[in-house]
């Protein structure tokens, strides 16, 4: 996750070392899902600023690197600034009462350079971070023992059309307001957008609603395909991906999976029938339980502490998996992003929360396409809680399909 | 003319319904602080310690006006105004220096009070205690509306500085002389006279009365369309407070200071006036003080929770509960419970943190002016009601005429020019 308060003046360069100038600011687009980010505002360093659509944005470390053919655009009607239009305003609910101000605003990046708007800082430790001061504190309060956290409120509380008007109001009171940690915020956030999706899907037409549901997380679109008309489950599998599609079917009943079947067009009915009888091989049969979790706090020192204990005789570790306190799947991340990180930092603040799952049931041969696709040695196997059951390995799958072969 | 009437009439019912935070933060600036500023003043230069009040009066009600203006168009506060515009960084700089100031306010409020319990001769600690449970559980528990009828009848008691000029039998022609045309009683080019003169500006002009009366109007929601009423409101303020301040110098002036007799602090000239001006006289300037440190006391705190409130976004409102306003009381409780608790200890030198206080007070001053400046001249807040072109040189002057006057007051108190 990122935080805006981390982004703000950063240097911008271009892939070639060429200083263009400092990040004034975020544009984002209005929506009441998942709000991407569309522009940096870069204020260059003779004090004028220009607007460079995110798409030539390469990434993101000790500086901001751009392309260097990078252009300039206009803002459009609906779009809105970070720390102009959502930075350090005050936050209303319902009924008018002040709950706090907005201390900074998280950023998530997801597959292939998308940055989104997931929530807003709310807490104490958005302050320290904004002084500069939040590595310090953090060392300070590990020192005597105290784990102190974020505390965020999700996007999907927030009304988006009241931020033009300069006002942060939130739709709910504040006794029934969610706090929500860090971990959960992705997850969160993907919740409540199956009611957004299903707003937007009676309001819009075909394609954005499409465009709207492939953004969801694949148990979420379940969820999402469970509660809708017949009708539109069937709109919606004809479009999405097949082998995504099948995993979505199998979470259904019988019944109702046999519904939507029977309602495809005939070419698309034959490729998921094949898919579907694929599944007599489940992936469940190959999974291993060798996997380490962690929560979210835990520190980059303490995951290092644990590996050395708790993972002397595993035959494979890549990857650690991270659970919130009702064991729930939120986040990953990799040996190599852990050893990165400095010893005191906790693991939420570098897991990556868009993670790619599998279920016990679903075929092998559409585990394999999955992990090639995402480029994954190692997938985890989840309930329909997203309770993490066991993993599974790129070897472990190979040596089943060259089986298969010869 | 039935007509001319009942337009009066309904004038006057909406001035009514605007009066309160205009008058009492005016009055609230002659704390005790102030209270002992004056005295001192008067008793070592006389009359014409408030030489000049008129101009005094006119930077004072221009300044008020300006912090009312921004509140009652924006509804926002200036501590909601900085930290939308300035971010974290520098609003909490301004909240520790500012929570800093009050707290010293706050202290020399405590020392009034228990001061006025020691001249009425009871037992003050007992007292000064059961004061500061009462004045907390009020605030806790009392509305807006109720809170305010209470300050304002809190005002009263400056009425006493009345009686007591009265009872000094003063030579009123002389004293309208000394103060508002020339004063001939006193070598006008020494320079301590001046730093003494600064003193008492300083103690009228404050930083927390300019937040203060900003929160204080938003808590009481008032409309864009009471803007022409509140903005007399807040001159009547300044007329009042210093009007209040001209008496009590009447009062010292015509018994010490004619008497040759010089004081360094409320207390001691209270004690003083006793055998000139009588029995009477003497107690009233001790009500006076009383009145003076409670409305003080609790003022000042309130105007920290306010700030505290603005600039974290915490729900701050006397028409609050606790339970809703926690953090606002909390602050409120906090800044009053340290002033006790310091004061309770015998050991601590007044005198010193005083110079302390004022000194912050000196250097917040700048710094507000020019936020006070930069929003009401910026139409994209203020919209019609900007700052135009007679206000916009006044505010500008006073508020060079204040910084340059702190500074230098300053300067004479750390080489004790004074």
């Amino acid at each position: 996750m990122l935080y805006f308060s981390n982004l703000h003046r950063k240097h911008v360069v271009t892939g070639d070392g060429i200083e263009v100038g400092r990040l004034d600011d975020l544009v984002l687009l209005i929506s009441s899902t998942q709000p991407k980010i569309t522009k940096l505002l870069v204020d260059l360093n003779y004090g004028k600023k220009i607007f460079i659509p995110i798409n030539h944005l390469i990434k993101i470390n000790n500086e901001i690197i751009i392309e260097k053919n990078f252009v300039n655009v206009d803002i459009l009607a609906n779009e809105i600034f970070v720390l102009r239009n959502i930075l350090d305003k005050q936050i209303i609910d319902l009924s008018g009462e002040k709950i706090v101000r907005v201390n900074d605003v998280a950023i998530q990046v997801k597959d292939n350079n998308n940055f989104y708007l997931t929530g807003v800082d709310i807490g104490f430790l958005g302050i320290l971070r904004r002084l500069g001061l939040e590595n310090f504190a953090l060392k300070i309060f590990y020192f005597f023992g105290i784990k102190i956290k974020p505390h965020f409120l999700p996007w999907s509380d927030i009304q988006p059309l009241e931020l033009t008007r300069g006002q942060v109001i939130i739709n709910k009171k504040e006794e029934k307001l969610a706090k929500i940690r860090p971990e959960d915020l992705a997850d969160y956030l993907e919740k409540t957008n199956i009611e957004n999706a299903k707003k937007i899907l009676d309001m819009l037409d075909e394609k954005k609603a499409i465009e709207v549901v492939s953004d969801l997380n694949l148990s979420y679109q379940s969820n999402l395909l469970r509660r809708l008309k017949l009708e539109e489950a069937v709109k919606f599998i004809k479009y999405i991906e097949p082998d995504e599609a099948v995993d979505i079917l199998l979470t259904l009943r019988e019944k109702r999976r046999q519904q939507i079947i029977n309602l495809l067009p005939p070419e698309k009915k034959k490729e998921i029938v094949h898919l579907l009888n694929l599944s007599s091989s489940p992936i469940g049969e190959l999974a291993t339980t060798e996997f380490l979790t962690v929560k979210p706090e835990t520190t980059v020192n303490d995951v290092i502490k644990l590996i050395k204990k708790e993972a002397v005789d595993f035959a494979f570790l890549t990857t650690i998996y991270v659970v919130d306190e009702s064991n729930k799947l939120v986040g990953v991340f990799n040996l190599h992003e852990l050893l990165l990180q400095e010893p005191l930092t906790p693991v939420y603040k570098f897991m990556i929360q868009n993670l790619i799952v599998t279920h016990l049931n679903t075929a092998k041969e559409i585990v394999l396409k999955k992990m090639l696709k995402y480029n994954i040695q190692i997938i985890p196997i989840v309930d329909d809680n997203n309770h993490i059951l066991g993993v599974v390995t790129i070897d472990d799958l190979s040596e089943f399909i060259l089986k298969k072969i010869l | 003319m039935r007509n001319f009437l009942s337009r009066l009439k309904t004038r006057l019912i909406i001035f009514l319904v605007v009066l309160g935070p205009g008058v009492i933060t005016a009055v609230a600036d002659n704390d005790a602080g102030g209270v002992a500023t004056y005295t001192v003043a008067a008793s070592m230069y006389g009359m014409a310690s408030q030489f000049l009040i008129i101009p005094e009066t006119l930077i004072l009600a221009v300044t008020q006006e300006i912090g009312a203006r921004i509140a009652v168009v924006t509804k926002k506060g200036l501590g909601d105004l900085i930290r939308e515009r300035y971010g974290v960084k520098l609003s909490l700089l301004i909240f520790i220096l500012y929570f800093i100031t009050n707290q010293g306010v706050v202290l020399q409020n405590v020392s009034g009070l228990k001061a006025s319990f020691e001249i009425f001769g009871v037992n003050w600690q007992f007292f000064l205690i059961i004061t500061c449970i009462f004045l907390i559980l009020f605030v806790i528990f009392f509305n807006y509306k109720r809170l305010q009828r209470i300050f304002l009848l809190m005002i009263i008691f400056y009425f006493s500085y009345l009686f007591s000029a009265f009872l000094a039998k003063p030579n009123w022609g002389e004293a309208i002389k000394e103060s508002l045309i020339w004063p001939s009683k006193i070598n006008i080019f020494d320079l301590s006279f001046w730093f003494s003169r600064i003193a008492v500006l300083g103690t009228t002009i404050t930083a927390w009365g300019q937040f203060f009366v900003h929160s204080y109007i938003i808590d009481k929601k008032l409309d864009v369309n009471h803007l022409k009423y509140e903005r007399l409101e807040v001159y009547l303020g300044a007329f009042i407070t210093n009007l209040f301040s001209w008496m009590m110098a009447v009062a010292v002036t015509y018994t010490l200071f004619v008497h040759g007799i010089k004081v360094d602090d409320g207390f001691k000239a209270a004690l003083a006036i006793k055998p000139f001006a009588g029995e009477l006289a003497f107690v009233f300037f001790a009500f006076g003080l009383f009145g003076a440190s409670l409305l003080g006391l609790t003022i000042v705190p309130l105007a920290t929770a306010y700030v505290f409130s603005e600039i974290f976004g915490y729900q701050g409102s006397l028409d609050s509960s606790f339970t809703k306003g926690k953090l606002f009381y909390i602050f409120f409780i906090l800044q009053i419970l340290i002033g006790l608790l310091i004061a309770l200890f015998p050991q601590t030198s007044l005198f010193k943190l005083t110079l302390y206080v004022d000194f912050l007070n000196g250097a917040m001053l700048p710094i507000i002016f020019y936020f006070l400046i930069k929003f009401s001249e910026d139409p994209k807040i203020m919209g019609k009601h900007t700052s135009s072109g007679l206000t916009k040189i006044l505010v500008r002057g006073a508020a060079i005429i204040i910084s340059v006057m702190v500074i230098i007051s300053f300067i004479g108190k750390i080489f004790h020019l004074v």
